[in-house]
């Protein structure tokens, strides 16, 4: 009973952060709206019992990655009028109506699935430190060492790009450090 | 302590000779950027990495002994049959041509060879990890791999504001389809429980038809994911960021993306289809179906008033796709079809860019059919071989284009489907015309004016080999299609 309560509470706080995520106006609101949605999610995972699941869920998302996304809004710098621009026009009501249409689709679907299956239960110990581990070294290893490939790929590709940029100013004009 | 096993198996490591091969030379190539202190010393020494990369690969993958069965290595990640190394075949055989073709033109598009060459071979080693993934996690981080270096690419181009801007929007385009691709994977994951292929297949044969081959779930996603695997194919209604990027990025990227991007993401599409859920057939051929007649009119049609070569020839890939995807009527006997239409589209439309390329004048791009009005009497060997080139991208016999349609407008037809075949050969009448339009623009119209200042002896001799290669195969197709069988009736 009890947790079904706590399940009810954190499913309604995740759908309305995430409706918030993409309706507020200002950025910043924005992405603190998903830090919000994404620590209901690590609550849903501690729930499961994947406790290492919802650490990481709080330290990578809702810690590196949202950190990343502020500093990202800081650096474009928006003006006011910039960030309120686009507010509710034709094209997102009519985006919204597909995004509803999306998600009825979705349960329909959902609901004529989860009745015709038999969810197994998880495994002794998934989403645990050891399980994580475990999955990640053996049975994910390929997947493991290419995600270090991407990201060598990554910050190939970022030094291209920026060392291209810091070339061509410095061809054409001094390097502007304060505007 | 959980006993850790590691799923390493040296005797697996053989089979990866290619991948590992392309691999080396990719942070071989970065090494050499690092370690050279003159620009031109970095460019010379990471061509000549990236192409013995290319060869060893090529090398490795013709070891393989064709006629053993497929099985899956390291953990079931990865596959080692005789489809991985039809591919790797012709995709070493693509990194090493698109790095000859494109060796003299770098300096007109103001991009550093090695910084071209690196990234490339970086998307190149995705692409061989993507023909033979063989579970969702895996060909989801290669489809990454591959694409990361081109979005770079795109915009490398000093100076280019198209180029940015094509880059600019592949990159949020391809994101947004590989967000699209993974939510796919998410449901078709919640519903089998298994990201391996062969654990999909076996679910969808043990399960009730209401919890595997029509759960609804099941096929949401597997539609998400065609969406996702679609966008990388080009296929209609996926399509239109083609024709921008096409003709926004530099053409040696556009070379890579027409010809190695779609033949390495054609081959995991044909993977996951016959490997995973082909039990579902009845219902994704019906989107295969549609996607195919979608993108053979929208391609055609749309590549009708193009007057920039680069743009239609992004337009007549799209109606290619289209073909390509024909092939795949032919599962569950293996679509050699398929196989053989990929890559004779790959070295049909890598010659069309190479020998675009070629006629570029002194820092400028030949983009428009004008631009290469006369250039049969200026170079008339050069017009011959893109002559080739393009005859075989509108399938006009003996050219290997030809050969290729044949095999999946026969897929197509004993499969049942005539009225698609049909929609197919009309199609390709649309497309000849527009084709002979460049070909008559460079015989018959007054020479424009090409000064011709540098174009390079050996890229001509290479696409002059290439040109040959086509003829060749459209004459004697036999041993092509029977390797292309070959290789994609062990995938069932």
């Amino acid at each position: 009973m009890l947790t079904a309560i706590v399940f009810y509470i954190l499913a309604t706080l995740c759908v309305v952060t995430a409706v918030l995520t993409v309706t507020l106006a200002n950025p910043v609101t924005c992405a603190l709206s998903l830090i919000a949605c994404l620590m209901c999610l690590a609550g849903l995972f501690a729930q499961l019992s994947a406790g290492y699941v919802a650490i990481l869920q709080v330290l990578v998302y809702a810690g590196a990655i949202m950190v990343l996304f502020l500093f990202v809004v800081m650096l474009l710098n928006l003006t006011r009028e910039e960030a309120d621009e686009g507010t509710f026009g034709t094209a997102r009501a009519l985006t919204s109506l597909v995004c509803v249409a999306f998600l009825l689709d979705l349960y329909v679907f959902v609901d004529a699935a989860v009745g015709t299956r038999d969810f197994t239960e998880a495994l002794e110990g998934f989403g645990s430190l050891a399980g994580v581990g475990e999955a990640l070294f053996s049975r994910y290893l390929v997947p493991f060492e290419v995600i270090s490939l991407l990201l060598t790929a990554a910050v190939v590709g970022v030094v291209a790009i920026t060392r291209r940029q810091l070339s061509v100013s410095k061809a054409s004009e001094p390097l502007k450090v304060a505007r | 302590m959980l006993p850790i096993v590691l799923p390493v198996d040296t005797g697996d490591l053989t089979a990866l000779g290619p991948l590992l091969a392309v691999l080396i030379a990719a942070l071989g190539v970065l090494t050499v950027d690092m370690t050279f202190e003159r620009e031109e010393a970095r460019g010379r020494w990471s061509f000549i990495v990236g192409l013995v990369g290319a060869g060893l690969a090529a090398g490795c993958a013709s070891l393989w002994q064709w006629e053993a069965p497929g099985r899956a290595i390291l953990g079931g990640a990865l596959y080692a049959d005789a489809f991985s190394s039809f591919f790797d075949v012709l995709l070493a055989t693509l990194l090493g041509l698109t790095l000859v073709v494109s060796w003299y033109c770098l300096d007109r598009v103001k991009v550093k060879p090695a910084e071209f060459t690196g990234l490339a071979v970086l998307s190149f080693s995705g692409m061989f990890l993507m023909v033979r993934a063989a579970d969702m996690l895996t060909l989801f981080l290669a489809i990454e791999l591959m694409s990361l270096p081109v979005y770079v690419l795109a915009g490398l181009s000093a100076g280019s504001k198209t180029g940015r801007e094509a880059a600019l929007k592949y990159f949020v385009l391809g994101s947004l389809a590989s967000a699209i691709l993974l939510y796919g994977m998410a449901l078709v994951y919640g519903v089998t429980a298994s990201l391996g292929y062969t654990d999909i297949a076996g679910y969808l044969a043990t399960a009730s038809r209401e919890s595997g081959v029509e759960n609804p779930l099941f096929l949401a996603g597997l539609a998400l994911m065609l969406v996702g695997l679609g966008f990388k194919v080009a296929a209609a209604p996926f399509h239109m960021w083609t024709p921008d990027v096409y003709e926004g990025a530099p053409t040696p990227v556009t070379t890579l993306m027409a010809s190695g991007v779609r033949a390495a993401a054609a081959a995991a599409l044909l993977r996951f289809l016959a490997g995973a859920v082909l039990l579902t057939r009845g219902h994704w051929m019906m989107l295969v179906w549609a996607l195919a007649a979608l993108s053979m009119i929208a391609g055609n049609v749309g590549a009708l008033a193009q007057t920039n070569v680069k743009r239609l020839l992004a337009y007549s890939g799209i109606a290619h796709a289209g073909y390509m995807l024909l092939g795949l009527f032919a599962l569950p006997r293996g679509a050699g079809g398929f196989s053989m239409y990929v890559a004779v589209y790959a070295l049909s439309v890598l010659g069309a860019f190479g020998a675009l390329q070629w006629f570029d004048d002194r820092g400028r791009e030949t983009v428009d059919i004008e631009d290469l009005a006369g250039a049969g009497k200026r170079h008339p060997w050069m017009a011959s071989v893109m002559t080739v080139f393009l005859l075989s991208l509108a399938g006009i016999p003996p050219t290997a284009g030809f050969a290729a349609k044949w095999f999946v407008f026969a897929a197509a037809v004993q499969a049942g489907y005539v009225g698609l075949a049909l929609l197919g050969v009309m199609t390709s009448l649309f497309g000849a015309y527009y084709y002979l339009r460049v070909v008559i623009a460079m015989w018959m119209d007054e020479p424009a004016d090409i000064s011709g200042a540098d174009q390079s002896p050996t890229t001509g001799l290479v696409l002059g080999l290439l040109a040959l290669a086509v003829l060749f195969i459209g004459c004697f197709p036999g041993w092509l299609w029977f390797l292309a069988d070959l290789a994609s009736s062990k995938l069932v």
